[in-house]
């Protein structure tokens, strides 16, 4: 098992290096640096000169690949490749637009997303989990349709459907917490319990609906058939039977999400003005700020890999013929 | 019935599910008493699981209980199971009545050691718990003869062979010591030499408990050797009870008969099988009168509008059938023989083989570790050599696992050889590669064992047929060929716009012997073509084979694990253990006077009803 995890492993260098190859001709090739100087710019201040005075402030003047003008070694590290994308390997990735150090902010802002994605991860899957099962207990009675419905319906509706009408009954009209912002310390509770129950109840009709079809599935299964059998009762062949099977593909779907939760949400962090990594993101991307969304894009395709390496791992615990094989 | 003193463990009187407006099962009485086996016979279809479940109550929830009585009659007093709470039957559920079903791999929970499988009911109908549990779970794997009792408890299901999975399942049904065992198919998924063991396994343990036993079957054999009573089920309808020797002496439906003529076995050799044509109705038939009378070869008017009535028989049988109404006058004879057609000759031994084998390996390697090094081999083959003649057939026999289907595999190409040659025509295949080797494929075909998964489920069978014939560049009259292989597989030529689905199992077994055919092969290689069908569509599909190879000359390299059926269509037979062959040589001398240890016990663990042992 242990060879397994380390196999697994050493499968995600390879991944890394082309992650990280794809971003560096995705922002330096498809997107030049002149191109990158240009937007910053804007139209009327472009000329020749700002735009190769925006580089070279940056640090985007050197060669691509291969600077022929330096000497010994600087050859291959005097270079953007070198510079600006082998360094995220490092977890260096240089200053924003505004001039303050990215891995810095990042660092500051990881804590509100996670006070928002680790509740919402938790509770989400609780409440998804329970729904499903309470379906399959009742399936094939009124109760099982009606929860099926409420959740195509969830599913159907539009997320900022939920952000902003529950901004406006919650706070506005019933004034129960504050619309957006962060407290500090404890009073941050406060501000985190909306949005959390908004995402919440935003993810619960999908998955909910996906949990239910996927116990279903293994209800019907004949070792179900034969603890029935033994004579449990049903409630002891869905928890100790059908759920532990269950777990399986459930956990593909879940495990993997678990490191991107630092990243945050871009959507509820903007609405709630959170001062997360999702925002971050956001606003990045609206300032046109290009060191900064590489950053997120790197990072982002790092945790993506964590997260499959984790699922492998998770698959050990819950899946005998994975782990004694 | 005979004139046992003791009282029924369990009475069944007029039990009738029903599915929309069908009837799955209907009407169906019976008892049985302690020590005492019943067994259900009958095809696919005809109710006798379904009997099973709703004696349980635990019928899927389309099917509802609408009719009849199941008392479980436990020290004295009677209970009714269809009236019972949820909550009662559940202990009598494991506790009273143990249950076994047919497929071990797939009814034991995959990822639940077996001790935790087997504590489950102890706690639940002994109340046992932590070391005590344990060690009752440990006697139990014990007492089905399960070596390493101590060791299994730890492991899961996939690290038990099935034979082994199906002990465990025993033993996990005997844990709660029921006084009834229900047995569904319990042998249908094992080998032969397997069922044979666990068919003397269950024998032994009835004895030691004095256990009822309820026994669900399609197989003659099981039944000769398991039952004291049987009853025979057609349609959801009992339509035949009878004590065992009654019922092997003289089967007395036309059904029952036609189960019995339909077996393939070396007396028959040379003869066509008997087969019962059409199908099981489905479900939702309205029945009037007699529900075989449209598949019934001695059926007369009366059959198709009036409903038949029990009729006794001499020494415990009845049959419910119009033959036997004493009231009837004129009554057909029963027992004309069965019609059978000649069979030609098989054709004169050509020069030259069509097929030959020399030193067939095949070695599949074993990965380990960090870089997945091989670092030994597993022979799945291992110097295998024979020849087949044009126009005969070989059996290649042997368990699952011996290598039978690597040495198919192996000659198509599928599988590289690991060494040795393989001559098609005088052609070496295994020199050959890629575009080189596609003309040969349309020389050899191979049928294959399960009809639902060989075929693809979205492709119409039309599609399916002219596949290989577009593989092989053949443009011209696709679709009259289509036509023509439709009908020489006994379907009709319009059907080739149906999807798979739409078949039963033996219609799709037919379809892919004409998928087969469309290249016009000299040679198929059937992987236990009829294994996964009933006795009655397993003659009809060995037939038609029979029927094609005296047509077309074929030769047939036929792998598979069932006896009866090697000993009625084989020429010539080669017995493989553990990747070699052990024993080969014509039908007659192999089966007849077995050399080699392996082949005796094989030969003596399968039905014997062939050789003049009935």
């Amino acid at each position: 098992m242990l060879t397994y995890l380390i196999r697994r492993f050493l499968y995600a260098i390879p991944i890394l290096i082309g992650v990280n190859l794809i971003t560096f001709a995705l922002f330096f090739i498809v997107n030049t640096p002149d191109d990158m100087a240009r937007m910053q710019l804007g139209a009327k201040r472009v000329t020749p000169e700002a735009i190769e005075k925006w580089k070279a402030e940056r640090g985007y003047d050197k060669p691509l690949l291969w600077n022929a003008a330096a000497a010994g070694t600087a050859k291959a590290t005097d270079t953007i490749f070198f510079d600006k994308s082998l360094s995220m390997f490092a977890f260096e990735f240089g200053r924003s637009e505004d001039g303050r150090d990215i891995m810095t902010e990042i660092r500051t802002r990881m804590g509100p997303s996670l006070a928002i994605a680790i509740p919402v991860f938790i509770l989400g899957l609780w409440a998804a989990i329970t729904f499903a099962l309470l379906l399959v207990f009742f399936r094939g009675t009124y109760l099982d349709l009606g929860g099926v419905v409420l959740c195509v319906a969830m599913m159907s509706i539009s997320s900022l459907f939920y952000i902003i009408g529950g901004q406006w009954l919650i706070s506005k009209v019933w004034n129960l917490v504050p619309i957006s912002g962060l407290g500090a310390g404890l009073d941050a509770t406060r501000f985190l319990i909306l949005p959390v129950i908004i995402s919440v109840i935003g993810g619960l009709g999908g998955a909910a609906r996906w949990y239910r079809t996927i116990f279903i599935e293994e209800s019907n299964r004949d070792y179900v058939r034969t603890a029935r059998a033994k004579g449990l009762s049903e409630l002891a062949v869905l928890f100790r039977h059908v759920l532990k099977n269950a777990m399986i593909p459930i956990l593909t779907g879940v495990v993997v999400v678990i490191p991107s939760l630092f990243l945050g949400s871009l959507l509820i962090e903007s609405f709630f003005s959170i001062p997360g990594l999702g925002s971050y993101t956001i606003d990045a991307i609206n300032a046109q700020d290009f060191a900064v969304v590489r950053a997120m894009v790197f990072i982002g395709s790092v945790l993506y890999i964590v997260g499959l390496w984790l699922t492998d791992i998770s698959y050990t615990l819950v899946d005998p013929r994975i782990r004694l094989n | 019935m005979t004139g046992s003193a003791a009282s029924p463990l369990l009475k069944v009187n007029g039990l009738t599910v029903q599915i929309g407006n069908g009837r799955p099962v209907d009407q169906v009485s019976f008892e049985i008493r302690p020590g005492e086996t019943l067994a259900l016979l009958g095809e696919s279809g005809c109710g006798k699981s379904m009997t099973a479940l709703a004696v349980m109550r635990l019928l899927p929830p389309a099917a509802r209980l609408s009719g009849g009585t199941v008392d479980y009659l436990s020290a004295g007093n009677a209970r009714p199971l269809l009236s019972l709470t949820e909550a009662e039957m559940r202990s009598v559920r494991g506790g009273g009545i143990g249950m076994i079903f047919q497929e071990p791999s797939t009814s034991l929970n995959p990822v639940m050691s077996i001790g935790r499988q087997i504590e489950e009911v102890l706690l639940l109908h002994r109340g046992l718990q932590g070391d005590a549990a344990r060690r009752r779970a440990r006697e139990l794997l014990e007492s089905v003869g399960l070596p390493e009792a101590e060791r299994r408890l730890d492991e899961y299901p996939f690290q038990l062979s099935g034979g082994m999975k199906q002990r465990a399942m025993i033993a996990m049904a005997l844990a709660g010591d029921p006084e009834l065992l229900i047995a569904d198919e319990p042998t249908t998924a094992l080998d032969v030499t397997i069922q044979a063991q666990v068919l003397e396994l269950l024998k032994t343990l009835q004895r030691e408990r004095n256990m009822g036993m309820l026994l669900i079957t399609h197989d003659l054999g099981v039944v000769e050797r398991m039952a004291d009573h049987v009853g025979v089920m057609y349609a959801g309808q009992l339509i035949e009870v009878a004590p065992r020797e009654q019922f092997f002496a003289n089967p007395a439906h036309p059904y029952s008969r036609k189960l019995f003529a339909a077996l393939p076995e070396r007396a028959r050799h040379g003869q066509r099988l008997s087969t019962i044509p059409g199908r099981v109705p489905p479900l939702d038939t309205q029945h009037v009168g007699c529900r075989f009378a449209p598949r019934c070869s001695v059926a007369f008017p009366d059959c198709s509008t009036l409903e038949p009535g029990w009729h006794a028989q001499a020494g415990g049988q009845e049959v419910r059938c119009h033959l036997f109404d004493p009231a009837r006058p004129c009554m057909p004879t029963l027992n004309t023989p069965l019609p059978t057609e000649p069979q030609q000759t098989a054709p004169a031994v050509a020069a030259s083989p069509l097929l030959q084998v020399q030193d067939l390996k095949v070695h599949f390697p074993i990965r380990k570790g960090l870089l997945q090094r091989t670092v030994g081999h597993v022979s799945a083959v291992d110097g295998v050599s024979f020849e087949l003649q044009a126009g005969r057939t070989l059996a290649l026999v042997g368990e699952s696992g011996c290598g039978k289907t690597t040495v198919g595999k192996a000659i198509l190409q599928l599988i590289a050889p690991t060494a040795g040659s393989v001559r098609l025509g005088g052609v070496e295949l295994t020199a050959l590669s890629g575009a080189a080797l596609q003309p040969l494929r349309a020389q050899a075909q191979m049928v294959f064992q399960d009809p639902f998964a060989s075929l693809n489920p979205r492709l119409r069978i039309g599609t399916i047929i002219a596949e290989g014939m577009h593989a092989l560049g053949q443009r011209a009259h696709v679709a009259e060929r289509i036509a023509e292989l439709l009908e020489q597989v006994g379907l009709r030529a319009d059907m080739a716009t149906r999807y798979p689905h739409e078949f039963s199992g033996g219609q799709r077994q037919r379809i892919a012997i004409a998928r087969a055919l469309a290249v016009n092969p000299k040679l198929i290689i059937c992987d236990e073509p009829t294994s996964a069908l009933d006795v009655s569509v397993q003659a009809q599909i060995i037939n038609l084979l029979l029927e094609l190879q005296d047509k077309l000359g074929l030769a047939y390299l036929f792998i598979t694990h069932n006896m009866a059926v090697v000993d009625y269509i084989a020429d010539d037979v080669a017995v493989m253990y553990k990747g070699r062959i052990v024993e080969i040589g014509s039908a007659d001398a192999v089966l007849g006077k077995p050399q080699h240890d392996y082949t005796q016990s094989l030969l003596s663990a399968a039905f014997t009803r062939m050789r003049g042992a009935a």
